[in-house]
């Protein structure tokens, strides 16, 4: 296995040692590998994060450090997609065209607050990578409900005796409607999830446009689980459907992990204390939902495929 | 449908006038979002632009995404533009606070414009006074010309200061209202207004990553705050040098922070910001003609050349055209700060009139509340 990952994982990390990310954050493996495999696939050019309010401006690194090996900017919570579309499009004047300009907003940011701007920039079809940085909550306030929080979950805003009711916006659909060059979700976990997510940022790296990167981001003081968890519970999420990896590419969906045998949902919903307080029968109602989701997703795949 | 720019002493609209300094002044990005009674001023700059490959004209979804669009644009190097009024500044005020922190020499201009409750597309301070405190040199303009010429300043003020700079002007009264504007040659632009050279250590550039707005300590904090208001006090200077210059380089006059018109001797004085101070000139014809202070740099505040102004003068007469309820209002309360004893009056609250006879019976007014003038009469 160790000499697979070095096949996979080759360059330098440009999130550093250091940060200030918690044990155990998913995003934070999302971080380093959706930077490595960017400046992997494009070696010559050079990256600029825009990064709206959220555990990122705390990551980053207290004033004056960095704990990144690029630039970051940080915005107000809502502007984050205009800001980046500013940005590029001044280095573009500045003949610095070819430097990626990335978002990395939470669900927070993206779902919510920011969701107008968001879309705009995608209608405008901006020359930006957006990634979603979901970790299906406002974590860094310390867990508030959002619009990607899932059915049923507790937060601190939806008590176990009020649960979140509803399933979360389906940012990929959403964001897919607008007709953008490249919607995809993505898992860093171990292989061959790893794989699939780092083959997904290389492709985004070389499409010109807006390219929309949905990550899941596990989150151990939010999801309440060990912080050693959070790669078993990424695979959980994949592999019970929970969180399907797909890629919509011009216009074309294709699921691109499926699992051999799906585990049931109650098997990642278990490993979390936020689904805890669940009756059996509203573990169904999730899995109805899970298994309905699913199978939209196919009805998609077969609909926009390109016949060969 | 593309415009020529046009040339030499023309017929302009303050919105139009607006927009050709935008392009005179070179900025090589235009943030958009239409409200009225700013709208003009983007439209025209779509028209001018429409066929410029060095300028990017950019449509956004919201003032909030302009302002940020544009700052962020101008921290990666590029000289930007906003324009908006009333509902559209005040749904950006942190982009407003967060921009001057963030030392960003953006130019927006302000068409005033009434904020709700009730709807109301008429003049008044309202909106701007409101942001008063977000860290923007503000100037107000009274006339189309002021209107070009400012904004020209302003680029060069906002850069030298590295402040952003909010150049207002009220909506209909001056934005609508079509006047003979001298138009200054590019070339004559071009000498009086270099091209923006951002500083290397503030500028966002790939090459030199960083980390931008990062939390610091709070004495670091602290510090950052300070830095604003120390700029704010070289700006009174640059924006003295640069009327000067200004004033040097076009052949007409152009006002630093504050014009006086009548007797500086006067007895009685008006202090008012934008058209109302254009008003109070017709008094100067009365048998005891106030003197009349139009206040042009309201940001960062002349106060101690205003107290020298009004020293001698035993009835001072504030014209505020914004409510700041539960105290005076903002022009009142800042001319007393400096210890001067005037006399606040509040008129001409959402496009209500002021003529010279409003400004009479304010002269006539004297109380340490501020005076509503206008509700009972």
């Amino acid at each position: 296995m160790s000499v697979w990952l070095d096949e996979v994982i080759q360059e330098e990390p440009l999130l550093f040692p250091g940060h200030a990310a918690c044990a155990g954050c998913g995003p934070a493996i999302n971080m380093r590998h959706f930077l490595g495999a960017l400046s992997a696939a494009t070696p010559d050019r050079k990256i600029v994060l825009v990064v709206p309010a959220s555990c990122w401006t705390i990551i980053a690194g207290a004033w004056p450090v960095s704990a990144f090996g690029v630039s970051v900017y940080l915005t107000p919570f809502a502007s984050a997609a205009a800001e980046a579309s500013g940005i590029k499009a001044a280095l573009r004047q500045r003949g610095l065209g070819d430097t990626h300009v990335v978002v990395w907003g939470g669900d927070g940011s993206t779902n919510d607050i920011g969701f107008a701007t968001v879309s705009a920039a995608a209608e405008r079809n901006e020359d930006i990578i957006y990634v979603l940085n979901d970790n299906e909550a406002y974590m860094n306030t310390g867990v508030q409900k959002s619009g990607a929080t899932p059915e049923g979950a507790w937060t601190t805003t939806t008590p176990t005796t009020a649960p979140r009711k509803g399933t979360k916006k389906d940012m990929d659909r959403i964001m897919a409607a607008h007709g953008i060059p490249y919607v995809a979700t993505l898992a860093a976990g171990s292989l061959p999830l790893l794989k699939d997510f780092r083959a997904k940022v290389t492709r985004a790296a070389t499409i010109e446009g807006f390219r929309f990167l949905h990550c899941l981001g596990a989150c151990p003081p939010g999801w309440r689980y060990p912080t050693g968890d959070s790669v078993e519970i990424v695979h959980r999420a994949v592999d019970s459907h929970y969180f399907p990896l797909l890629e919509v590419n011009a216009g074309e969906w294709h699921i691109t992990q499926k699992p051999k045998k799906q585990l049931p949902v109650a098997e990642f919903l278990s490993t979390q204390g936020r689904f805890a307080h669940l009756s059996e029968d509203e573990v169904a109602l999730v899995q109805q939902h899970v298994d309905e989701r699913w199978e939209l997703l196919e009805r998609l795949e077969q609909s926009s495929a390109v016949a060969v | 449908m593309s415009m020529e720019l046009p040339q030499g002493r023309t017929v302009l609209t303050g919105n139009e006038a607006a927009a050709v300094a935008v392009v005179l002044a070179r900025a090589q990005q235009i943030a958009c979002y239409p409200i009225t009674p700013q709208t003009l001023i983007v439209e025209r700059l779509a028209d001018l632009t429409a066929e410029r490959d060095d300028i990017v004209f950019a449509n956004l979804d919201s003032e909030h995404s302009m302002f940020g669009y544009a700052l962020a644009a101008e921290r990666a190097g590029v000289r930007c533009f906003a324009a908006t009024s009333s509902q559209g500044l005040l749904y950006s005020h942190e982009q407003l606070h967060r921009a001057s922190r963030e030392r960003i020499p953006l130019v927006a201009v302000n068409v005033n414009r009434s904020v709700v409750a009730p709807w109301s597309l008429e003049p008044d301070l309202a909106d701007s006074m409101s942001e008063r405190d977000t860290g923007w040199i503000q100037l107000y303009c009274s006339s189309a010309q002021e209107l070009l010429d400012s904004i020209l300043c302003a680029y060069r003020i906002a850069e030298e200061a590295m402040l952003p700079v909010l150049v207002c002007a009220e909506g209909f009264l001056v934005s609508h209202t079509a006047e003979t504007v001298d138009v200054p040659s590019q070339a004559a632009v071009d000498s009086f207004l270099p091209p923006f050279q951002p500083p290397e250590d503030w500028l966002l550039d790939p090459n030199r990553p960083r980390a931008f707005s990062g939390l610091p300590e709070p004495n670091d904090y602290a510090t950052y705050q300070q830095n604003v208001a120390e700029a704010h006090d070289l700006a009174r200077t640059l924006i003295a040098e640069a009327a000067s210059d200004f004033s040097a380089a076009f052949g007409r006059e152009k006002v630093a922070s504050l014009e006086l018109s009548g007797d500086p001797n006067a007895d009685t004085a008006i202090v008012a910001i934008g058209t109302i101070g254009e008003t109070a000139r017709e008094l100067l014809t009365d048998d005891e003609p106030p003197l009349v202070v139009r206040v042009h740099a309201y940001r960062p505040f002349p106060g101690e050349e205003l107290a020298s102004v009004l020293e001698h003068v035993s009835h001072v007469c504030v014209i505020d055209r914004a409510p700041a309820f539960g105290a005076p209002g903002p022009l009142g309360e800042d001319v007393r700060a400096y210890g001067v004893t005037a006399t606040d009056v509040v008129c001409g609250l959402g496009g209500s009139d002021v003529t010279p006879d409003t400004l009479r019976r304010a002269l006539a007014a004297s109380g340490r509340e501020a005076i509503y003038l206008g509700v009972e009469a």
